[in-house]
């Protein structure tokens, strides 16, 4: 196997899956960072990311401490000039991604891979700003409340065969489920869950049920592993109001059109868990 | 309680109707199930024989409850008439206007006044059967989930003239049934139709627009969302005749593009692909019921 050490670039929640599947796998992660001051952040968040992943049950004490003492924090970008893959995962903004994309390959090795963790823009937009877009492609990691992870591997319009087969090889060696899918947007499971909670947003405001019964309808009816409500409550209002906005105006598609509910939440401050109000409240 | 509300009525016992009266009978109701055909009642019986067996053999209940299920709790008829000591009858016949309406009426004609009459419709309005019920007030929906002898979750929906007197006492007939009810509101596929045929509708059209292969779909929902089964699994479990005929009911009465099924629906249908009763539909199933053989 050609990658030994990996690189995460930019250090968002969903970096916090990333280090854990690849240091869970027993590889060596370095986490870059641009500011000294996110860097105690991150490592903050990641170990109560990984608290919880405890609670849950879903990993060990011990094999928290060795996620841990796999990951090197470094606000330095050139300790990534060693890596056989850097994933990027910074803030979901496209300029910065493109800007990170465009750093990186004037400094990585040239037949290091250089990946994109975004959910809502174009891979291959991101990988035109990098010098050789070939050896470019998305890896958008999920994690579902059941814990299971996954990954989307994205075969953007300029990258190599060698480059998605090498993904493919890496996801094995994580042992980690993945599918190879195009750079449409939202790829495969936000191009379908993003309609499947507007459309529960729609139907609540709209009187369908109240939350509770809404909630229990849909896990004890179809054994989903939470309702609509609660979990957009976890995920957070403004994330999902960001991804369905994004989605919208890349596909026109009325599905992906925020439901006012959504708007008035996040207006109000109600973004879920992290403000202790959503459509549920927990305070 | 009365003597009287110890009695149950289920019209029709197919997939559906032999679930409920399983239900019932095993909550200590007096169920009395009505079918007009006489083959239906007694696969039925043996159908309701062999799931308590197998309640026996698992330790959920002892050799003596099964027998006094089958023997006293549990009665099959072709006569409306034995429906006359029923507090609740339960409508689980075809899923067809006419034919709900008309075994309420035929029901109106043998039950005590007070008796309620729920529907365990799909897509129909609650208003519309009640309409040919003779007593509106007093029907309403209790819409149990396949297979309704396990799944816990019943919707019940009131339809426009349903009093609050009928849904006090559903309620609480549910609850002694043992079933987990949620109140929606009523309009077409309440919630576990309004979303399941939509995202399955979803992710038809997504494979019919070659955005992916059906594994790769039924992976990445599994996988990426925690479903418990991937969309096409789950379609070849329902089948392609009902999900046509389910799309097509919500479609008429909502009008919104999402309910409509996706032409490739209709092709499986005609090509006889409807899922695994058939031994193809969006995977090949062989003799042994195994996918991909
Ligand atoms: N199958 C499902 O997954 C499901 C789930 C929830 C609700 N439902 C609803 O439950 C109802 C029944 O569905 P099913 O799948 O059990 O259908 P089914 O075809 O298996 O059974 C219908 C039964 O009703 C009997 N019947 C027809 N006319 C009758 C009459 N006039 N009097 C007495 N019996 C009569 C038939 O002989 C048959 O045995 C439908 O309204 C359906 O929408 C079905």
């Amino acid at each position: 196997m050609r990658i030994q050490n990996v690189g995460v670039a930019g250090f968002d929640k969903a970096a916090g899956i990333i280090v854990q599947v690849i240091a869970g796998g027993g590889f060596p992660v370095i986490a870059w960072q641009k500011d000294e001051s996110g860097l105690e952040k991150s490592k903050k968040e990641l170990s109560e990311a990984l608290g919880n992943a405890i609670n849950s049950g879903f990993i060990t004490k011990e094999e928290k401490e060795d996620i841990l003492n796999k990951i090197t924090f470094t606000s330095d970008m050139t300790s990534l000039k060693d890596a056989d893959v850097v994933i990027e995962s910074a803030v979901e903004d496209v300029e910065i991604k493109k800007g990170i994309f465009s750093e990186l390959s004037g400094l990585i090795r040239e037949d290091a891979v250089l990946a994109t963790n975004t959910s809502c823009f174009s891979a291959t937009e991101i990988a035109g700003s990098a010098g050789n877009p070939q050896r470019c492609l998305g890896l958008h990691f999920l994690e579902s409340v059941r814990g299971t992870k996954f990954v989307e591997i994205v075969r953007t319009e300029n990258s190599s065969e060698e480059t998605i087969s090498l993904a493919v090889e890496f996801c094995s060696e994580l042992n980690i489920e993945c599918v190879v899918v195009k750079d449409s947007p939202g790829f495969l499971v936000n191009y379908l869950f993003v309609p499947y909670m507007n459309r529960a947003l729609e139907a609540y405001d709209q009187g369908l049920a109240d939350k509770e019964d809404l909630d229990t309808a849909i896990r004890m009816g179809l054994g989903y592993p939470k309702g609509p409500l609660e979990l957009i409550d976890k995920i957070g209002l403004d994330k999902h109001l960001h991804l369905t906005g994004q989605l919208y105006r890349r596909i026109n598609d009325p599905r992906f059109s925020a439901p006012s509910i959504l708007n008035r939440k996040v207006e109000g401050g109600k973004l879920g868990i992290k403000t202790g109000e959503g459509f549920h409240s927990y305070k | 309680m009365s003597e009287k509300s110890k009695y149950v009525g289920v019209l029709g016992c197919g997939t559906m109707g032999v679930g409920i009266a399983i239900v019932s009978a095993r909550a200590g109701f007096n169920t009395i199930v009505i079918d007009t055909q006489q083959s239906a009642l007694d696969q039925a019986a043996a159908f309701a024989d062999k799931f308590f067996a197998k309640s026996v053999k698992k330790g959920k209940m002892s050799a003596q409850q099964k027998d006094e299920i089958m023997g006293e709790k549990l009665t099959w008829s072709m006569n409306y008439d034995a429906l006359d000591k029923c507090s609740f009858v339960i409508e689980a016949v075809f899923e067809d206007l006419e034919v709900k309406q008309k075994v309420f009426s035929q029901a109106n004609e043998s039950c005590p006044k007070e008796t309620i009459f729920a529907t365990n419709t799909s897509t129909l309005s609650i208003t519309s059967i009640a309409a040919g019920s003779g007593r509106p007030e007093q029907v309403i929906g209790m819409h149990f989930c396949l297979p309704a002898q396990v799944m816990k979750l019943v919707e019940v929906t009131r339809g426009l003239q349903t009093s609050d007197d009928t849904f006090n006492r559903t309620v609480e007939f549910g609850e002694t049934l043992g079933q987990v009810l949620v109140n929606t509101k009523e309009r077409p596929g309440f919630i576990l139709n309004h979303f399941i045929v939509a995202f399955n509708n979803d992710c038809i059209r997504a494979y019919e627009n070659g955005l992916a292969s059906v594994e790769d779909i039924d992976k990445a929902v599994k996988h990426g969302l925690g479903y418990p089964m991937g969309p096409f699994e789950l379609l070849d479990y329902i089948g392609m005749d009902t999900q046509l005929r389910v799309s097509l009911a919500l479609f008429n009465q909502i009008h919104d593009h999402s309910f409509y099924p996706p032409p490739l629906v209709k092709r499986m249908v005609d090509a006889g692909f409807l899922g695994r009763k058939t031994g193809r539909g969006f995977y090949k199933y062989g003799e042994s019921g195994m996918f991909g053989t």
